[in-house]
């Protein structure tokens, strides 16, 4: 029983909320049985198969690729009543369908397309439009137990099996009895070996091939658990006896024996054992072996797939090589005029710079490529939307004369050998940022400029992370829906599979109920299932930017879906259409972009051609601004740099208050340094020391001088690496890229590092030279950054930085009509107040959807609170009360704007209408109004769309004014609290300000003296939480950043792990804190809080009103209570250059967010 | 006519099997019994997923046709193992 067996039907994980395994361990799986080839058929899917084809390929099996397809009936499957009340659609007939040749992959590519338009969640294709497209395109199809002829076989209806059968013969389908058993009970579901007999010998009468499956589902019995999950899930239905579809553990990849004795026990039952079972097996080996792919041949995955330059140029003649080469000649020569390089040597260097370039490109074949990508910028310019590139295509001076690219790689020394070589297959990547809320604009104009037929969005798989597998296991086994929502919010989002390390070790959660249970051992079931859930891809969504522009090939290549978005979508994912060789084009919504069209169009309308920097329609042309304004730099360096793009951030400011840049190169500089490869190697503390004068600026050989001069001495950017590799072993740039590359794997470095160390001793350098060099590009790692992507991100922050250095009244009403920060709106409203831009609370005239630039009287620029920020209003209803502005009273409003009674309430309270009414009558007073014209105008609590119940009135009311009812007017702390509640911004005054008096008495410091005491003293600080970040930090423990307001600044608080051990519940779940610890200098201008303990402010309060400061003084000094908490060891990832990572890191901490929790602590104010 | 038994150690048998797991004789309450065919196989797992759940094993059952020691008549018997043990589960007249 030598002979080996070759699975035909297999699901793998890619098979959503169906399969368990991922497509690699299938394969290891078929390598370890020795098995000659493996199929990869998912339901309604091939999205796996790129991953299942690198697999095969390293695994050096042959590779099978199909699908499982749903068919429709003619009855549509309705949900049937199950057990408990509940309603569960049954699964419909399945197909198992096999490609081998180039046409039948692009016949399956049809299939699926088609069985996924018209239903998202339940694709299925008509049979006779499936039987069609199969014949048509010669696709293989296996009719098994789950078949529309398997269904007639098991409901003993052979005649009419024959009927179905014959059709598909009849349109010249290649077909096939499939033969499944799972030795599922044999009177009961239909995956028995006494069905499977039937169905083999109902083959053999009819003289039908037959072959042999195992319809697997998971890798182990073992998996069979997961699946039972999986499909409880799926069927949205708790496991109990009578609704569990699989009742056996028998779905897995099983050995080429284990098939053998199943292909005898069905061929015993038949008739003769021997014989029967051995036909049984060539069968299915021998079809296997003609339906391997080719991926090159077959899914043509060598060649570089970009729309037909006749989609471009519909009349040129010339090739796609030439075209570039004259556009570059062009591009050339304005750049010789915009930049005025004179001088011949320049202008030498930069044309034999592209002609490498050019040579590289056509090389590679890429012409088509740049050219397609050139298009799409300019279309998106021709629309009136702002465009950045971004990435390593900054690094291509192709990309800037060709106008992609908005940064002088010449200027910048950036490298065209980081965005593509000849040394590195594959296309390369452009990205490019385009205004957030415009973005679909663009993707309706890619595709019909380039036709669906060539245009398709990309897929993303997203993956079971711990709360939704908590959600579907507990489902699954019938717990209460509350209990399992508790359960679930209790986690960070982190991955499943550390789901018992977040329950030992997260102080929050150590000490729950649920820590309790589970080191019990009471959820070890349930943690188990939690745990095998572990990155199965749930969902296909669509990828937020990948837009793939191909030729006429690309559906006969990939199979799309829809979106719910409506888009169609590859079942191929970003890194499968690269290698599928389909150009993807990263279209980016920057909400950063919006906001700097929104600040430019309000420059425009409010101060038009007199504005500074404006021409002569008022326009402000951010690209032509000059990069080295001194009013920019100096904003810059003030570090007053909330709602700027990159440098907002408290570990940015903190950084920029250090360096202090003063140039572009700078801003480039340090955005490079602001990312875990330099905070990890601790290049930050070196270059800030060379660079600030305090230590020798050293660079380890005068050879590397030209190249880390601009960085005084340390190694920041991708490209210093490069140049340094290539000067001193002598290779190109290229060649040194791809030892820059290769250095991210530990395995290789021993490799890297002889020859490294041959190379340069052959090149005459000192051992103490190379050891140096070689330590300091080790712990570089591959983690630096590319300089090309820091000076595409720079362009952004310098253009945000100018325009809040001169317009910030119009950047900062854009930064809050598109909130592309970080930060709480509440702080960057106070932040604009410190610029000295007012801001005009909510106003039924005035206010409108948008933070609008308002000038008062003087001229003096505020901003307006829009109507849209009043909690619970829908935008029909901004738009009808916007339709009747003006009103000149509260009735004339209340009679003409539609809106509902809550939300006129709500206005009212917020202090809309304190311009109309404000000077005689209090807004309670304006309540009690509300509610008398309420009964008059039959006034709904929900929103009345015109046309709806339209009541016609005289005009009398408009001028009926609310009488003064003596009720007194609300407090400003009650005000606030509205405001709070209401728009969620405290317009009137900041809430930090009603515990003033407390604070005095606690000598808690004000933000803005902070700079003012002595480094290393004991503070206490008070404020709203704006942000609260656990970053990836170089000793591997979680520490949490959180940043406070408290009106006269920001304060940057830092809580390591013992301090988080006592303080976490509190300081992630509330708003308003204070914090003691310890000050510490940073640099000139940075200071920030070594915490040490945190208390809710209100809390604080209460203990204040009742006992007095010493009470509070006990509270604060009181020692925190520790349980004897077992010690447990925390992981720390270790990464291969030496890097720790606290698994907790960089997860978003549990706890609502801030600006949710904000309105609900309105009701804490005092 | 069919009894059932449970999985009690009154039902407990000792099993021989052949090289491929089919069982080809079994001893129970004192008789040895030969198997003549095995007519059919299937898996039975637990309702694993039930709370307190005490037996979550999985079985494999097969359907026997076997005779008894110095008897003439056959009889068809389920005999279910899981873990090494075996159990007489139905005998059917």
């Amino acid at each position: 029983m030598s002979e080996s067996f070759i699975h035909l039907h297999v699901a793998s994980a890619l098979s959503m909320r169906y399969g368990t395994t991922t497509p690699q361990d299938l394969v290891a799986r078929a390598a370890e049985f020795g098995q000659p080839a493996l199929a990869l058929t998912d339901r309604d899917t091939v999205s796996g198969a790129v991953t299942f084809l690198h697999a095969c390929a390293s695994a050096g099996i042959s590779p099978i690729l199909g699908a499982d397809i749903a068919l429709a009936t003619p009855q549509p499957y309705l949900p049937t009543p199950a057990h408990g009340g509940k309603w569960v659609k049954p699964e419909r007939p399945r197909v198992t369908l096999l490609a081998h040749d180039k046409q039948s992959w692009a016949g399956l590519c049809a299939i699926i397309s088609r069985a996924h338009q018209g239903s998202r969640d339940d694709p299925e294709i008509e049979r006779n439009e499936l039987m069609a497209l199969a014949g048509e395109h010669g696709v293989v199809a296996l009719l098994g137990p789950h078949s529309d002829v398997g269904h007639n076989i098991l409901n003993r209806r052979p005649d009419r099996a024959l009927d179905f059968f014959e059709q598909w013969r009849n349109h010249d389908v290649k077909t096939l009895i499939e033969i499944v058993t799972h030795a599922q009970k044999p009177e009961g579901p239909n995956l028995s070996d006494t069905f499977a007999a039937r169905m083999l010998q109902w083959a053999i009468v009819h003289r039908t091939p037959a072959v042999l499956t195992n319809a697997v589902r998971y890798r182990d019995s073992n998996d069979s658990r997961i699946a039972d999950v999986l499909d409880s899930s799926r069927r949205q239905i708790a496991l109990t006896v009578r609704n569990r579809q699989t009742t056996t553990n028998q779905a897995f990849l099983a050995s080429s024996e284990h098939m053998m004795i199943l292909a005898q026990r069905i061929a015993g039952m038949v008739g003769d054992p021997r014989n029967i079972s051995r036909s049984l097996i060539q069968q299915t080996i021998s079809l296997g072996e003609s339906c391997v792919i080719d991926p090159a041949a077959d899914l043509g995955m060598k060649d570089v797939y970009v729309p037909e330059l006749s989609m471009l140029l519909p009349d040129e003649t010339r090739s796609a090589d030439m075209v570039l080469r004259d556009r570059c000649e062009i591009g050339l020569q304005h750049y010789f005029v915009d930049k005025s390089v004179t001088r011949t040597d320049d202008r030498h260097s930069v044309s034999d710079r592209l002609v490498d370039e050019l040579s590289v490109i056509t090389k590679m074949g890429f012409a088509g490529y740049v050219l397609t990508v050139a298009e799409v910028v300019q279309m998106v310019r021709n629309m009136g939307i702002r465009v950045a590139a971004r990435g390593s295509g900054a690094g291509s001076f192709i990309n800037h004369i060709l106008g992609i690219s908005g940064v002088d790689p010449v200027a910048h020394n950036l490298l065209m050998e980081r965005f593509v070589s000849t040394l590195r297959p594959g296309l390369p990547d452009i990205d490019i940022d385009v205004e957030s809320d415009r973005r679909t604009d663009i993707y309706d104009a890619i595709f019909e400029r380039f036709g669906k037929e060539r245009t398709t969005c990309v897929s993303m798989r997203e993956t079971y992370r711990v709360r939704h597998a908590i959600r579907d296991v507990g489902a699954a086994l019938g717990m209460p829906p509350g209990e399992i929502n508790t359960f679930a919010k209790s986690f960070p989002h982190i991955r499943a599979k550390y789901v018992r390390s977040a329950l030992a070790e997260l102080p929050e959660l150590r000490r729950s109920g649920l820590g309790v249970l589970a080191q019990r051992g009471d959820l070890d079931q349930f943690l188990d299932l939690v745990e095998g859930l572990d990155g199965l891809p749930r969902h296909m969504a669509l990828h937020p930017c990948g837009v793939v522009l191909s030729d006429l090939t690309l559906l006969k290549r990939t199979p799309v879906q829809e979106s719910a978005q409506d888009y169609p979508m590859s079942q191929f994912d970003k890194d499968d259409v690269e290698h599928m060789g389909l150009l993807k084009l990263d279209v980016l919504g920057v909400r950063m972009q919006s906001a700097l069209a929104y600040a430019i169009s309000e420059v425009a309308r409010v101060e038009g051609p007199q504005a500074y920097g404006a021409n002569s329609q008022g326009l402000i042309d951010l690209e032509a601004v000059p990069i080295d304004d001194p009013k920019t730099f100096e904003l810059i360096q003030s570090t007053h740099t909330l709602g700027c793009f990159q440098i907002e951030s408290p570990g940015q400011r903190e950084l920029i208050g250090k360096f202090a840049p003063e140039t572009f190169g700078d801003l480039i500089t340090d955005i490079s340094l602001f990312r875990p490869g330099p905070v990890k190697s601790d290049m930050i503390t070196p270059f800030l020391r060379a660079r600030q004068g305090w230590g020798d600026t050293h660079f380890m050989h005068s050879d590397l001088e030209p190249i880390l001069a601009e960085t005084s001495g340390v190694v920041v950017f991708h490209e210093q690496v490069m140049r340094i590799v290539s000067t001193m072993t002598g290779c190109s740039l290229e060649e040194a890229d791809l030892i820059r590359r290769r250095m991210g794997d530990v395995n290789q470095l021993d490799e890297i590092r002889e020859w490294f160390y041959i190379s340069l001793r052959k090149r005459k350098y000192a051992l103490t030279v190379v050891e140096e060099v070689w330590d300091v590009l080790r712990s570089f790692a591959s983690f630096g950054f590319c300089k090309a992507h820091a000076a595409a991100f720079a362009l952004p922050t310098y253009q945000s930085a100018w325009f809040k250095a001169h317009h910030p009244a119009a950047f900062m009403a854009g930064v809050l009509t598109h909130d592309p920060g970080m930060y709480p709106k509440r702080l960057i409203v106070d932040d604009a107040r410190s610029f000295g831009v007012d801001i005009y609370g909510l106003d039924v005239n005035s206010s409108t959807d948008v933070y609008a630039v308002e000038p008062n009287q003087d001229g003096k620029l505020g901003i307006r609170i829009p109507l849209s920020e009043v909690k619970g209003i829908s935008s029909h209803e901004v738009n009808s009360i916007m339709e009747s502005q003006p009103y000149r009273s509260l009735a004339d409003f209340v009679a003409r704007s539609r809106a509902s009674r809550p939300i006129i309430e709500r206005i009212v309270l917020a202090g809309g209408f304190d311009g109309l009414h404000g000077q005689l009558v209090s807004r309670r007073d304006l309540l009690l109004h509300v509610s008398d014209l309420a009964n008059e105008f039959k006034l709904k609590s929900s929103y009345r769309p015109v046309g709806v119940d339209q009541i016609s009135f005289g005009l009398e009311f408009i001028d009926w004014q609310p009488k003064p009812t003596g009720l007194p007017k609300l407090s400003l702390a009650d005000r606030v609290k509205y405001e709070i509640e209401i728009l969620g911004l405290d317009v009137s005054a900041h809430v930090v300000s009603f515990y003033q008096e407390m604070l005095r008495e606690l000598n808690a410091v004000p933000a803005k003296h902070l700079l003012e005491v002595r480094s290393r003293s004991k503070v206490l600080v008070a404020g709203v939480k704006v942000s609260t970040q656990t970053p990836p930090i170089r000793s591997g423990k979680r520490v949490a950043f959180v940043t406070l307001d408290d009106s006269t600044g920001t304060v940057d608080a830092t809580f390591f792990e013992n301090a988080l051990d006592m303080h976490a519940p509190v300081l992630f779940h509330s708003w308003l804190l204070l914090v003691s610890g310890t000050v510490r200098r940073t640099g000139p201008r940075g200071v920030s809080i070594l915490a040490d303990g945190c208390w809710e402010l209100s809390e604080v309060y209460r203990v204040w009103r009742d006992g007095g400061i010493s009470a509070v003084q006990d509270l604060i000094h009181q020692e925190p209570i520790t349980q004897a908490d077992p010690v447990v060891p925390t992981r720390i990832w270790e990464h291969a250059s030496g890097f720790r990572l606290s698994p907790f890191a960089d997860v978003r901490p549990a706890g609502t967010d801030i600006a949710r929790s904000m309105r609900s602590a309105a009701k804490m104010a005092p | 006519m069919s009894r059932n038994y449970g999985t009690t150690p009154r039902s407990l048998v000792r099993v021989r099997v052949d090289d491929r797991g089919f069982p080809t004789q079994f001893g129970w309450r004192g008789r040895r019994y030969v198997v003549v065919a095995v007519l059919l196989t299937w898996m039975e797992s637990s309702a694993w997923w039930r709370r307190n759940s005490t037996d979550s094993r999985d079985w494999r059952v097969w359907r026997v046709e076997a005779a008894a020691d110095r008897s003439e008549s056959l009889g068809v018997y389920d005999i279910s193992t899981s873990d090494d043990r075996w159990f007489v589960r139905r005998v059917m007249d």
